[in-house]
C-alpha cells in the first residue's frame, strides 16, 4: 500500500475549481427546487381538483424514478426537443425539478402537522391575524420544515455528484479527471470522500444552530 | 418523434436488467441489515473506542455520495489492499455498507420505542434474556421497523442505478447499451423509467399500507 500525497498537492486547484462548482449547482438548486416545492405544496393544499392531481402526478413520478434516469432523460430528451442546453444548465435543471417534489412533501407535511386549533387559540385570545402567523403558526413550521430541509439539503449535495456522469465539471467529475492523470484513485477517492463529508458535516452544524437560533424555546416546552 | 419500434424489441433485455436491479437491491439490504444489527450492537458497546467507531462510520456513510463509496470499493480498495473485486461483488458490497448505515438507525428508533415495562414484565414473569427477546422484544421492533426497512429498501433500488457506472448491467445500464445500438436514448430512458416507476411505485405503496396498518393497530 502506497499513498501518495503529492497527488492531491500538486492538483488541489482542480479540487478547489469542483468544490466551487459542486456549492455552486446546490446554491442554485436548492432555493429554486423549495420554491417550485413550496408552490407545488400550496397547490396540493389549496388548488382544485385538476391542479391538485396535476402536482400529485409530478409529485409521484419523480419520487418513483432514480435521479440518474431522470438525468439521463433531460439530458438526451431536450436536444431531441431542438433545446440544446449546457451540461451544467441541464445538472441546474434536473437538480432543481428533483428537489422540488420533495421539498412540497416537506412543506406540505410542516403546514399540515400545525393542528387547525393553533390558529383558532391565537385568534380567540385577540391576536392580530399577522401576529397569529408570524408568532404561533411560522414558528412552529419552521420547527417541522427546517430539519427535515437540512437532511433534503445534504440528500441533494450527495446526488449531485451523479451530475458528473453528465459530465457537469463538479468536483466527482473532477476527481476523476485527475486520475485520469495522475492514476492515483486511493488518494484522489479519499479526499472526495473527505470534501463532501466536510461539506455536509459544515452544513448540519449550521443549520442545527439556525434552529436553536430561531427556535430558543423549543427545548423549554418538552 | 419517439418511436418506440427498436427499443420494444430489446423487451428482454429489460426485464433481464430489472431483474439485475432487483437482486443487486435485494442483496444489498439483506447485507445492509446485517451490518446495521452490528452497528446497533457496536454503538452500544462497553469501549469506547468501538462506538465512536461505528458513530464516525454511520457519520461517514451519511455524509458522502453513494456514488463516491462505489467508487472508493471499485477503484480505491484494490490499490489500497490488493482485493479486487468484480463489479456486481463491489456494487453488492457498496451498497450493504452504505444501506448498513442507515438500517442502524432504523434497528435503533424501533428499539426505542418499546417501553422499558415490556423488559421489566418480562422480568418479573421470570423469563430468560434469550427468551425475552426472539419472544417479546423483537416481534414488537419488527412490526415498527418494517415499514421504514421497505422505504429503505425502495431507496436502494434508485442508489443502485449508480452501479452502472462500475458497470453492472442493471436496469440503467441495459438502457445505456440500449442505446448505443439504437440510437433512440429517450425511448431506451423511458423505458427504464417507466420499468423503475412501476418497481418504485409498487414499493412505495407497500410502505404506505404498512405504515397505516401500524397505525391503525397502535390505536
Amino acid at each position: 500500500m502506497n499513498f501518495d500525497v503529492n497527488v492531491i498537492l500538486d492538483n488541489w486547484h482542480y479540487f478547489a475549481i469542483g468544490l466551487g462548482k459542486t456549492i455552486l449547482i446546490c446554491f442554485i438548486s436548492l432555493p429554486i427546487g423549495f420554491a417550485l416545492g413550496a408552490l407545488l405544496a400550496m397547490i396540493r393544499l389549496r388548488g382544485g381538483r385538476v391542479l391538485n392531481a396535476a402536482a400529485l402526478g409530478y409529485i409521484e413520478i419523480i419520487r418513483n424514478i432514480p435521479f440518474l434516469v431522470q438525468v439521463f432523460l433531460l439530458f438526451f430528451a431536450l436536444p431531441f426537443a431542438g433545446i440544446r442546453l449546457s451540461p451544467m444548465t441541464a445538472g441546474i435543471i434536473a437538480l432543481s425539478s428533483y428537489g422540488a417534489a420533495y421539498f412540497s412533501e416537506i412543506v406540505r407535511g410542516g403546514i399540515v402537522s400545525i393542528a387547525k386549533g393553533q390558529g383558532e387559540a391565537a385568534r380567540a385570545l385577540g391576536l392580530t391575524y399577522t401576529q397569529t402567523f408570524w408568532k404561533v403558526l411560522f414558528p412552529q413550521i419552521v420547527g417541522y420544515v427546517l430539519p427535515a430541509s437540512t437532511n433534503l439539503t445534504i440528500t441533494l449535495i450527495k446526488e449531485s455528484a451523479a451530475l458528473s456522469i453528465i459530465t457537469v465539471g463538479e468536483l466527482t467529475y473532477m476527481a476523476q479527471d485527475v486520475i485520469g492523470r495522475t492514476y492515483a484513485p486511493a488518494e484522489v477517492f479519499a479526499l472526495l470522500a473527505l470534501l463532501y463529508w466536510g461539506l455536509t458535516a459544515f452544513l448540519a452544524a449550521l443549520a442545527s444552530r439556525l434552529e436553536k437560533y430561531l427556535q430558543p424555546y423549543r427545548g423549554l416546552t418538552r | 418523434m419517439l418511436n418506440f419500434g427498436k427499443t420494444l424489441a430489446q423487451f428482454d433485455q429489460f426485464l433481464w436488467g430489472a431483474g439485475v436491479t432487483i437482486v443487486v437491491s435485494l442483496l444489498g439490504a439483506l447485507f445492509g441489515m446485517v451490518v446495521g444489527l452490528t452497528l446497533v450492537f457496536l454503538r452500544d458497546a462497553k469501549w469506547r473506542p468501538v462506538r465512536w467507531i461505528a458513530h464516525l462510520y454511520i457519520s461517514f456513510v451519511r455524509g458522502t455520495p453513494l456514488l463516491v463509496q462505489i467508487f472508493l470499493v471499485y477503484y480505491a480498495l484494490p490499490g489500497l489492499t490488493g482485493i479486487d473485486l468484480a463489479p456486481f461483488t463491489a456494487g453488492v458490497l457498496a451498497l450493504s455498507l452504505n444501506s448498513g448505515a442507515f438500517a442502524s438507525e432504523i434497528f435503533r428508533a424501533g428499539l426505542s420505542q418499546i417501553p422499558p415495562g415490556q423488559y421489566e414484565a418480562a422480568d418479573s414473569l421470570g423469563l430468560p434474556r434469550f427468551i425475552t427477546w426472539p419472544k417479546i422484544i423483537l416481534p414488537q421492533v419488527f412490526r415498527i421497523v418494517l415499514p421504514p426497512l421497505v422505504n429503505e429498501f425502495t431507496l436502494l433500488v434508485k442508489a443502485s442505478t449508480l452501479l452502472s457506472v462500475i458497470t453492472v448491467v442493471d436496469l440503467t445500464r441495459t438502457a445505456q447499451n440500449i442505446m448505443n445500438t439504437t440510437y433512440r436514448p429517450v425511448e431506451a430512458f423511458l423505458m427504464a423509467a417507466a420499468f423503475y416507476f412501476v418497481i418504485l411505485f409498487a414499493l412505495s405503496s407497500l410502505t404506505r399500507v404498512l405504515e397505516k396498518r401500524n397505525q391503525e393497530q397502535r390505536r
